[in-house]
């Protein structure tokens, strides 16, 4: 594992690292949190102190404790989307680019209309036919053309591996279409979506957390982009809240970034060397 | 443009369970339902339901006289959906250029610096002024944006600033144009680096051409071909962006309209902006596609 970081170097290290304390604050941190994300247990708005390291919000809830369970939501939804976007696509893509023809044209013609539509404004557009938008929805949302990136670079490795010949030795000794695709191009794909879903991930929290902010796809109040829409509003009476949470999105869209170049220069060494 | 008409319509049918229902909650008064169906064509007056062709043909009929409907949560004083959007579109449109301009005047000396001098203070310098710039969430940029040159520096005009003028153009620029930015000088300082190691340009260099005569007339001409694609393809990105920029800086556009929208529950207006919106993504790109097919001879479209 280390000499693995070793050979990334240190930009993808950094990143790996950021990743693993935000998965900590969502596996750990709500056991860690001092008070109840909404629990009333201080004065408004108030500044660090020792009673609450972070400060409060505008109900006077512990911030500290927010941003724990905040992790979680986050956490859950990129890794639940990420999952079933990688899933989807990939299963399509590899179906579209191994069987080609007009499952293939069919395929593509609706990830071309899916592409050929701004994300954010989809996600927006869907999350807000629901008066009360909960986490399946927000899910649902993000999925719909989520799974687009994946099944185009899914589609596009399996047009190479395609003619490959131990994929040619598969078929030519009778494994079903079904069997080569699971068995011998799945396995030999995984690289570049692996890489795909790193960056992938960032999107989605991203996402997320915009959509909290613009007041649409709330799922908790203690989410990160909500308690980023809230320090927006009090931006003129205190600043801690925006720049608390804001440098939390921040920090793991950044760590995101930071292991997907690296991983991606990793698996195509000419891309490194510019 | 056909697929992108026919997702704006299904947009109201792709969530599970009955669409007004889900958007009026399930407790809502049976009548503020029937009015809110009717509206929206998914019923006629008497309740009887309207068949999904149908729908499409009454939403067709809507966008082809340039209506787009009209809206549904001030029956009294009924308005088209394009009166709206038209007054919020230029506003939009406006803040979209100011903001292209932000990434491109950045983003192209950084990425040639940062290509001309690689592996250099400065190309790291540009390198992570640019991963800075793809990481920073972009409802956060603003509220910094904000609190630095409003709050504290007084540098610029704040939010719901009508008197500003161009002045008030810029921090909302900023907040749209920084994801671009990073992303152009990261394109910039790629394209450049690949273009140098072309044959043309030592071919170029071997004829005793100065270094910027090189640099500019040959190299950056062809690298810049790929960036400014980019940027003609995300010019859509920023008219959706700009729904976040729009609230941080309370500017009248499609992005606010939009929000209003969903907040009065006017589904028909959030229909008719996503449709514009999708629908300027759509005809920017296919223009870049055709420019660039004229100024590459290269790409022949098949």
């Amino acid at each position: 594992m280390i000499r693995a970081l070793k050979r990334l170097g240190p930009g993808p290290t950094i990143g790996a690292f950021l990743i693993v304390i935000f998965v900590a604050a969502a596996l750990f941190g709500p056991s860690l949190a001092p008070y109840s994300p909404t629990a009333e247990t201080g004065p408004m708005l108030a500044p660090s102190s020792r009673a609450h390291l972070l400060g409060t919000d505008q109900f006077g809830y512990d911030l500290l404790s927010e941003i724990l369970y905040g992790a979680r939501v986050a956490a859950i939804i990129s890794l639940t989307v990420v999952t079933l976007s990688l899933l989807i696509g990939t299963i399509l893509g590899t179906i579209a680019g191994y069987f080609g023809g007009l499952i293939d044209d069919i395929l593509m013609r609706i990830v071309d209309v899916l592409l050929a539509f701004p994300g954010i404004l989809l996600n927006i557009a869907i999350v807000a036919l629901v008066a009360r938008p909960g986490l399946s929805h927000l899910i649902f949302a993000l999925t719909i053309n989520g799974w687009v990136g994946y099944a185009r670079v899914a589609r596009g490795q399996v047009l190479q591996l395609r003619e490959r010949e131990f994929v040619q030795a598969a078929r030519a000794i009778g494994a079903s279409p079904w069997r080569v695709m699971a068995r011998h191009v799945a396995p030999n794909i995984l690289g570049p979506l692996i890489v795909q879903a790193t960056a992938g991930a960032a999107g989605v929290i991203l996402t997320e957390a915009t959509l909290a902010f613009l007041g649409i796809g709330h799922v908790a109040p203690y989410s990160w982009g909500a308690l980023l829409d809230q320090g927006t509003s009090f931006l003129w009476k205190t600043h801690h809240l925006a720049i608390v949470s804001g440098s939390c999105i921040a920090v793991v869209v950044l760590g995101c970034n930071l292991l997907g170049d690296g991983l991606r220069d990793h698996l195509d060494p000419r891309r490194a060397r510019r | 443009m056909l697929g992108v008409l026919v997702l704006v319509f299904l947009l109201v049918h792709l969530i599970p369970g009955d669409p007004v229902d889900n958007m009026l909650g399930e407790g809502a008064d049976p009548r503020d339902k029937l009015s809110l169906r009717v509206c929206l064509d998914l019923a006629n007056p008497d309740g009887s339901a309207v068949s999904l062709p149908r729908q499409f043909a009454r939403f067709m009929r809507h966008v082809g006289d340039g209506t787009l409907g009209t809206t549904c949560h001030d029956p009294l004083h009924p308005r088209t959906v394009a009166s709206l959007v038209a007054e919020a579109l230029p506003h939009t449109v406006a803040l979209a250029l100011a903001a292209m301009a932000v990434a491109l005047l950045l983003a192209l000396p950084l990425g040639v610096a940062a290509a001309l001098r690689p592996r250099s203070a400065l190309d790291a310098a540009a390198t992570t002024v640019s991963l800075a710039g793809l990481s920073i969430p972009t409802p956060w940029l603003g509220p910094l944006l904000i609190l630095t040159f409003y709050i504290k520096l007084h540098w610029f005009p704040g939010p719901a600033d009508d008197e500003g003028g161009l002045a008030a153009l810029v921090l909302p620029a900023i907040m749209l144009g920084t994801h671009l930015m990073a992303m152009l000088s990261r394109m910039t300082r790629a394209s450049l680096l690949e273009v140098i190691g072309e044959d043309y340009v030592r071919t170029a260099r071997a004829k005793g051409l100065s270094p910027s005569r090189v640099i500019v007339k040959h190299a950056l001409r062809n690298a810049l071909v790929p960036v400014i694609t980019v940027a003609g393809i995300q010019f859509g990105s920023l008219l959706a962006g700009a729904v976040v920029t729009e609230k941080v800086f309370a500017r009248p556009g499609l992005g606010l309209l939009l929000l209003d929208a969903i907040g009065q529950r006017d589904y028909r207006v959030v229909q008719g902006c996503t449709l514009v919106i999708a629908i300027s993504y759509v005809v920017v790109n296919l223009l870049v596609d055709l420019a660039y097919g004229a100024a590459d001879p290269r790409i022949r479209l098949s």
